[in-house]
């Protein structure tokens, strides 16, 4: 049996139901957005995802709390999210482990013996935008918060081996996707945090463990907090494929970068290269009349 | 139609030459690293040691003095060995065991500490093993023991605070010999370790809230560039039962970092008497980094003083100072061991 709706004039969503060769019944629900079926209509569809991830890339930091020298190596990111698309709506919550093998970019012998572990949380809403461009198929724009923590973990610095970056701020985002069939689509896009509250290491960049202190105390009262405009910069893009069961596979480039900004032995920079491969799941779709 | 297909490739092509965009931002957003050479890396060490070593007060050195009589031997193109040579030169200036420089294949510790260690040592390993430990010794976590003096003293021998010394393996040793009059801690030649072991040792010492020290890290690039101070007093005993009886802590001048650190706290408990000789001092705590040829290096960012405020960093005197006498040595004896058995002995 093949249920039709036709939502818009350029939405489709169907429901197809049969029963196989083996007697067990499948159902299959499809949904076509083509065309400004997410800016105006009263009614859209509600799909809730889940991003399940993950990334090999490259990355580099330099503290200079500890070097004047950058550290890089291969790194491995876990990805996970939970997606809401709600017609013109689009709402992000992120979060993401990496974790790198470092080497001193000096004088590299594959030594690896510093670890960056890395975590980002991120939210972020985003709307479909009246396209100021002529280009991209569809263009959002949105707000959201994200939380940037690193930890770098040198084995050769003795008390010093360990540096935690707090970031936290706002983050602006401009996202575009073009249609290239009705399964493929090409995306890009970038954020920015224009600004965020940072914790790093003080001037002596280790907690002073005589003080007899209790661990939380000894761990973060020598951490100093700053504030620093442009903080974060990442741009993204990928390809998009979208299964017949209405899953999806991402496969993007992300470039992610931190900076504390400052001189002397507060400045901290981030940089990540991944290739990403993240399969959406779609948990539940709503269909929704918004009148 | 047409024009829409022009501006999808257009977009197309915009999307991928963005990839090239964050190689490009990560350049100018990240600029390269300090130059690797022989100079930078000489100038690059002396100022973090002139803006974060916290020491300069106690030490006699003369920093500019030593960057104005140094540098000029430095210059691009110089084999790493000449430049490990003249790096080391410069550290060693500080007399100071927290500093070091590792390099590809060499290590730089201070001169002056390893000279006190091993020239002015107050202990004889030999006399200790045979006649006051004797064959039948016990050992219990890092400490070795046995009584001695008629079994009216109980000797506890730590060689490491890197060993393992928990408050309730200091219980089970004093419960094993509860007839004794005293206890003698020997720390001497231990080279430090862990401070969480101090502690634990501590909180078998009776506890009246006294002062033990004060600790200030670094704080800014001047020299006297200091964070507040911060008063460290004794730990509770908890639910243990504090040693009352003479505690008589023996060290010499292999006693370092921890070993210090330990002898100065102790100086504060009423029943406990330092013997021996001076310690080596290395109260601050050390922190590490790397330098723009990719060595590595440590230096003490932090200063402890004491409860009266004199900053022992190099090296925490004793109550009763007893030099070890070679006569006694070649007879057997460990002048240091008998002065203490003596002392607690006559203070019934």
């Amino acid at each position: 049996m093949l249920i039709i709706f036709l939502v818009s004039n350029h939405i489709v969503v169907g429901q197809n139901k049969e029963t196989d060769s083996t007697g067990n019944n499948r159902s299959e629900t499809a949904w076509l957005p083509c065309g400004n079926a997410f800016i105006g209509e009263s009614n859209s569809l509600h799909i809730t995802s889940l991003r399940l991830g993950g990334a090999i890339g490259y990355g580099r930091f330099r503290d200079r709390g500890t070097a004047p020298i950058s550290f890089q190596g291969p790194a491995l990111t876990a990805a996970a999210g939970l997606w809401n698309d709600r017609g013109r709506w689009m709402l992000h919550l992120d979060a993401l482990t990496s974790v790198g093998f470092y080497e001193n970019a000096v004088a590299p012998r594959f030594n690896f013996s510093t670890f960056d572990i890395s975590s980002t949380l991120r939210f972020k809403a985003l709307r479909r935008i009246a396209n100021p461009f002529c280009f991209p198929d569809k263009l959002w724009a949105g707000v959201g918060a994200c939380n940037f923590l690193d930890v770098t973990v040198n084995t050769n610095y003795e008390n010093a081996s360990t540096g935690i970056s707090e970031f936290f701020g706002p983050e602006l985002y401009l996202y575009g996707e073009y249609e290239i069939d009705n399964s493929w689509f090409l995306f890009g896009g970038c954020s920015v945090m224009p600004v965020a509250a940072m914790l790093r290491p003080g001037y002596a960049y280790i907690d002073n463990y005589t003080a007899s202190q209790p661990v939380h105390s000894a761990l973060f009262d020598g951490y100093e907090w700053n504030a620093k405009f442009f903080a974060g910069l990442s741009i993204e893009i990928g390809v998009r494929y979208e299964m017949k069961n209405k899953n999806q596979l991402h496969l993007s480039y992300r470039w992610d970068y931190h900076s504390s900004g400052g001189k002397g032995h507060w400045r901290f920079d981030h940089a990540m290269h991944g290739i990403y491969l993240d399969l959406i799941v779609h948990l539940r779709n709503r269909f929704v009349n918004e009148k | 139609m047409k024009n829409k297909r022009t501006n999808r490739l257009f977009g197309i092509l915009l999307l991928l030459l963005s990839t090239l965009l964050p190689c490009g931002c990560e350049k100018l957003l990240m600029d390269d690293d300090i130059e690797s050479t022989a100079t930078t890396t000489f100038d690059y060490l002396w100022r973090q040691v002139d803006e974060r070593y916290a020491l300069f007060d106690v030490k006699t050195v003369d920093w500019q003095q030593m960057y104005d009589s140094l540098r000029p031997q430095v210059y691009d193109g110089m084999s790493g060995d000449s430049l490990f040579a003249v790096l080391r030169k410069l550290l060693n200036s500080l007399d100071d065991g927290h500093v070091n420089l590792w390099g590809n294949s060499d290590v730089a510790s201070s001169e002056a500490i390893f000279l006190q260690r091993y020239g002015n040592g107050n202990f004889d390993v030999n006399t200790v093993a045979l006649n006051y430990l004797r064959p039948d010794y016990h050992t219990t976590g890092g400490m070795a023991y046995n009584s001695i003096a008629d079994g009216t003293v109980l000797y506890i021998r730590y060689a490491s605070f890197m060993n393992s010394a928990q408050t309730s393996q200091l219980e089970t040793i004093l419960k094993r010999y509860p007839e004794v009059e005293g206890i003698i801690f020997d720390i001497r030649q231990n080279g430090g370790g862990q401070i969480q072991n101090e502690w634990n040792l501590m909180a078998l010492l009776p506890d009246g809230g006294q002062l033990l020290y004060t600790t200030q890290m670094k704080a800014g690039p001047h020299h006297n560039d200091y964070s507040d101070p911060v008063a460290v007093f004794a730990p509770s005993n908890g639910n243990h039962t504090p040693i009352t009886k003479p505690f008589i802590l023996l060290t010499d001048r292999g006693c370092y970092s921890a070993a210090s650190s330990f002898a100065l706290c102790l100086k504060n408990y009423p029943n406990v008497i330092v013997m021996g000789d001076t310690t080596a001092g290395g109260l601050s705590i050390p922190t590490g980094g790397a330098l723009p040829n990719g060595w590595y290096y440590r230096f003490g960012v932090s200063r402890t003083l004491a409860s009266d405020g004199t900053n022992y960093e190099n090296g925490v005197p004793p109550d009763q100072v007893v030099l070890l006498d070679p006569i006694a040595v070649a007879n057997g004896h460990d002048n240091i061991i008998d002065s203490a058995c003596h002392l607690i002995i006559n203070s019934k």
